[in-house]
């Protein structure tokens, strides 16, 4: 909303705006360690660690490549990730199910990190979408589309959800949706993101997810600390609540998708 | 407590105990018949002197025995009359406004030397003509702008027309018009004021030192009052320039008892560009903010006269079915009356509103704001030369709607935080004494008292009692030293997840989770004149104490939040500097230099492990240069050049991937800093020829001269072309901006 006005404020007054690159000396803080580790509903837990490294680096992340990481579900079983390469770890046959809680535990020299999701029931895409957002008004300019997400939401509690989109098989992986059902529940709902621009021909598919609070608050952070940018909110790290002196976050999901092309 | 009470009380009236006569009346502009404010009354000899009150009203007592009255004001011809006073006087006085005459040096006649001679410290009076050269944005002079070119009030950011005074956050700043709380006092997202320079007389800002008479706000008082009007003729004037137009109107309704003045301003930038060819904004774009101001003001015989004076003022802005707006209104209706010869008072009902809403189509709506309710009395009684006391009382009942999401077609969607209410009330004394001919103070106390009401678990109440006291020591007549110490208390919160100030903050009242700011300040002076009061100078130190400011936790959602108040962290703030200025008044060159020195630094539970801070606006070095010069009787240069060290920004000092992205990893808080900021303006008046009906004049200014690139922000982003590659972006607003501003005064 405030980026709305701002941007129409300065394209419409100001012309004399402007941006350039420029160097700027960073001191590098102490590594801290960066979990993303996703169980999905009937897949094993994949999880990646890495730690935080020099701002300006061009290098890939440093990754841990010797922890030890147990998961558990809230009926007892439990198994041990096995390291495939990279920081890229993995699980053998323990497999997400609706209406489970798991945890995780990562030991790394001692040190010892956990944090626990729950793994909520299917989410329904009843169909998608699109609608033109705007009328260019020259033709040199392709019309932006958006695209519309209906779905089935449960009224009677509350549920949170995260939504990725894939742009012709490729992830769009610097935008993605939360949605919380706080402000609107009903027995179907519509979404749709008016950030994300799609074009003709453009064949869009849409992830749902059905995640849990936790995991909800802190890809809103994420967001907000992705686009609050260029305004002057103070910049913070968003904390997914595992314990502390940790970055990243722990995704328990079910998902549902479709796929629809803008003609 | 009460005894000290009793003192302040009992004092003035034991020294009163003498034969002597009043001579009182109000002092207007001859043209106008507009009330003068601050003009200097002197009794000779004795050199007894006082100055007229907002009003433009005097009292003054001396024995029995003939003198010599003179009336004094900058900028006008200053009259003396011989009184026999053996009996209480009424006498009013025209001052009628120097011409423009170059190479004249002026002397003014009598105590132009109230920097010295008074006891007020870390006050400055703008003079509206120094307002009306200095060149600024786009051509539309502000005085916010304007204040912000003072020594130890700064800019939180580019453009911006929020302020910091001495290390306070820039809703800790008490604004008000003709009384009236304004909210929020910008446009446009910040970079215009609301207040139309055109129908303002005075702007008097204290930033220490702040007389019991004041109260609610944690660091400074703007205190703006409007024209009342010309009593005698009709007038306009207004003005053409890039963003906006406006006009004003006044005249009397009955010669030298009633007069009226109306205002307008409107912007036009959405008119202009639908207009140009090439379609560059839909047609069904709405971008645009206007202000309205009128008053009436009545002369009811000598004992009374009435007031009523209205703002209205709001930013539309909005394409297809979405829109925006916001804006205030304000009223106040105001009596004078005199009991007697000394004993002035003002009584007043004040309204005020700041409203902001938004709709995401027809029928999905958002509102927020705060609606104040406001009684005044302030009762002068001029006891005598030596003493003037002041009392009298505030009562505020606030209304806030901290945010309500409606619609109309789904009564399922609405979110609705509760309102809340909450009385304020202040009561106060204070004592302007002059002590001995060298020494001289104004003392005081207002005692402030607050509850929520409602039925809420966070309801509850404060009193909280404010001392106030400013001394000032006279070493000779050329320079003094000043000594003061006030502490002010604010039970109004603006929750903000910015830190320049916008239209979707809230405002919500103390509680018992939030309780009240209360802001202690100590500050020393040394001011002396040279050049026969021409030109003055000043260093003050001060340090400030600011208890319980608030912030949040990391990423907390402020609009529609119900439990905001959970997430709201408080700490400690403290402030501490010194501000060297010099200004010369008068003359065909005239103008300023301010240097602030300043440290501002917060200790918050929750942020930065518990350890000091800078704030955001910590401006170690401030510096201002403002000069004008009348180069011919019809033209004048004008000039600012301002530099700043750059604001403590916080930058990330790692990053990781996530998702496949890069985010930035940040550990301390404000531990960098913007690069310094600098800018030239420019500006050049011109006046059409002197004509019996109308008077024009051309303002061509240009901002930014230099062009510099003043950084507003450095964000952090992965490279477009390599997203492996991240780079910071500098972004800045305003390169040189040139603007030229057509002016029209007509009788």
């Amino acid at each position: 909303m405030r980026s709305t006005l701002y941007i129409l404020f300065l394209l419409v007054i100001i012309s004399t705006s402007c941006e350039e690159i420029i160097d700027v000396d960073l001191s590098d803080s102490e590594p801290v360690l960066v979990s993303e580790a996703l169980i999905l509903k009937d897949s094993v837990c994949k999880v990646n660690l890495s730690y935080t490294y020099s701002y300006f680096d061009p290098s890939a992340s440093p990754a841990e490549e010797n922890a030890e990481i147990i998961l558990s579900d809230d009926a007892g079983r439990s198994e041990m990730l096995y390291h495939q390469e990279n920081g890229y770890y993995k699980g053998n046959t323990l497999t997400g199910d609706e209406g489970r809680t798991y945890t995780i535990g990562i030991n790394i020299e001692g040190r010892e990190y956990s944090g626990t999701a729950e793994l909520n029931r299917k989410p329904e895409i009843i169909g998608l979408d699109y609608e033109i957002l705007s009328i260019p008004h020259n033709t040199d300019i392709e019309p932006v589309y958006s695209v519309k997400t209906v779905f089935k939401d449960r009224p009677d509690e509350d549920n949170y959800y995260l939504f990725r989109y894939y742009r012709n098989n490729e992830m769009i992986n610097d935008y993605f949706s939360t949605y919380g059902d706080r402000v609107l529940r009903a027995d179907t709902l519509t979404f749709s993101d008016f950030r994300m621009d799609f074009y003709k021909k453009d064949t869009v598919r849409v992830e749902l997810y059905a995640i849990d609070e936790a995991l909800y608050n802190y890809f809103s952070r994420l967001n907000d600390v992705l686009f609050s940018a260029m305004s002057s909110s103070t910049p913070y790290n968003p904390q997914y609540g595992f314990s502390e002196d940790i970055m990243g976050y722990f995704m328990a999901a079910s998902y549902d998708s479709r796929t629809i092309i803008i003609q | 407590m009460r005894s000290l009470l009793m003192t302040i009380l009992l004092f003035p009236l034991l020294v009163s105990a003498q034969e002597s006569y009043t001579v009182s009346g109000n002092i207007i502009e001859k043209g106008s018949g507009e009330d003068l404010i601050g003009a200097t009354i002197v009794l000779q000899p004795g050199m007894q002197g006082t100055v007229s009150n907002h009003y433009g009203f005097y009292s003054i007592s001396a024995p029995e025995g003939t003198y010599t009255i003179s009336f004094s004001f900058l900028g006008y011809e200053t009259i003396e009359k011989r009184i026999v006073l053996e009996r209480d006087i009424h006498l009013d006085a025209e001052l009628e406004e120097k011409s423009i005459r170059l190479n004249e040096v002026t002397v003014s006649a009598v105590r132009s030397d109230r920097n010295i001679s008074n006891p007020g410290m870390s006050i400055e009076r703008l003079d509206m003509k120094d307002v009306d050269l200095i060149p600024v944005l786009m051509g539309e002079k502000d005085i916010l702008k304007t204040l912000q070119l003072l020594p130890g009030i700064s800019t939180p950011s580019e453009g911006s027309t929020g302020f910091n005074v001495r290390g306070g956050s820039s809703d800790q700043n008490l604004i008000l018009l003709d009384e009236a709380s304004v909210y929020s006092a910008s446009h446009l997202a910040g970079f215009f004021s609301v207040f139309n320079s055109d129908i303002i007389k005075d702007i008097t800002v204290y930033k220490g030192g702040i007389p019991s008479t004041y109260g609610g706000r944690a660091s400074s008082v703007v205190d703006i009052s409007m024209n009342n009007g010309n009593l005698k003729n009709f007038e306009g004037k207004g003005g053409i320039g890039l963003l906006s137009t406006r006009l004003s109107l006044e005249g009397p309704v009955i010669r030298d008892k009633m007069s009226y003045i109306i205002s307008a301003r409107r912007s036009y930038a959405d008119i202009i560009l639908k207009a140009l060819p090439g379609d560059i904004i839909e047609d069904g774009t709405r971008l645009f903010f206007y202000d309205l101001n009128a008053k009436l003001n009545f002369r009811a015989g000598e004992k009374n006269r009435f007031f009523l004076s209205g703002y209205a003022g709001r930013d539309v802005f909005g394409f297809e079915q979405f829109g925006m707006d916001w804006g205030n209104y304000t009223t106040t209706f105001r009596w004078n009356h005199l009991f007697s010869d000394k004993i002035f008072s003002n009584t007043s009902l004040i309204y005020s509103d700041f409203s902001y809403g938004f709709n995401l189509d027809r029928d999905l709506k958002y509102d927020s704001g705060i609606k104040d309710y406001g009684l005044k009395n302030n009762t002068t009684y001029f006891i005598n030369p030596a003493n003037t006391l002041r009392a009298g009382f505030e009562l505020h009942y606030r209304d806030f709607n901290p945010g309500a999401l409606k619609s109309e077609g789904n009564s399922e969607i609405n979110i609705i935080l509760d309102k809340k209410q909450a009385i304020e009330t202040g009561i106060y004394i204070n004592n302007k004494q002059e002590i001995s001919e060298s020494l001289n103070a104004n003392y005081g106390i207002r005692l402030s008292a607050f509850r929520q009401t409602g039925d809420a678990d966070t309801t509850r109440s404060y009193i909280i009692p404010e001392p106030r006291v400013s001394v000032n020591y006279r070493i000779n007549s050329k320079s003094s030293v000043k000594l003061s110490y006030n502490r002010l208390s604010q039970y109004l919160h603006l929750l903000s997840n910015s830190t320049t100030g916008q239209v979707t903050d809230i405002w919500i009242p103390s509680s018992s989770r939030i309780k009240p700011i209360i802001a202690d300040q100590f500050a020393t002076g040394y001011f002396r004149n040279f050049l026969d009061d021409n030109i003055e100078t000043s260093v003050e130190i001060y340090y400030k104490n600011l208890n319980n400011i608030t912030d949040f936790e990391d990423g907390t959602n402020i609009i529609l939040n119900e439990n905001v108040e959970d997430h709201i962290l408080s700490g400690r703030g403290r402030s501490y500097g010194g501000e060297f200025y010099i200004k010369k008044k008068q003359g065909r060159f005239r103008g300023w230099i301010s240097y602030t020195i300043s440290r501002t630094e917060n200790l918050i539970e929750g942020i930065n492990d518990f350890r000091w801070y800078p704030a955001r606006y910590d401006k170690i070095h401030d510096i201002s240069l403002v000069c004008s010069f009348d180069l011919s009787r019809r033209t004048s240069l004008s000039s600012v050049f301002v530099y700043a060290t750059g604001n403590a920004v916080t930058f990330p000092e790692g990053k990781y991937r996530v998702n496949g992205m890069t985010i930035p990893y940040f550990t301390e808080r404000n531990a960098y800093r913007m690069p310094p900021y600098h800018r030239l303006d420019l500006s050049i008046r011109i006046r059409g020829k002197e004509r019996k009906k109308f008077n024009t004049s051309w303002d061509i200014s240009a901002y930014n001269v230099y062009n510099r690139h003043n950084a507003y922000s450095i964000y952090f982003r992965e490279s477009e072309n390599n997203p492996a590659v991240t780079e910071a972006v500098k972004l800045s607003l305003f390169g040189i901006v040139p603007s030229v501003t057509f002016n029209i005064s007509f009788k």
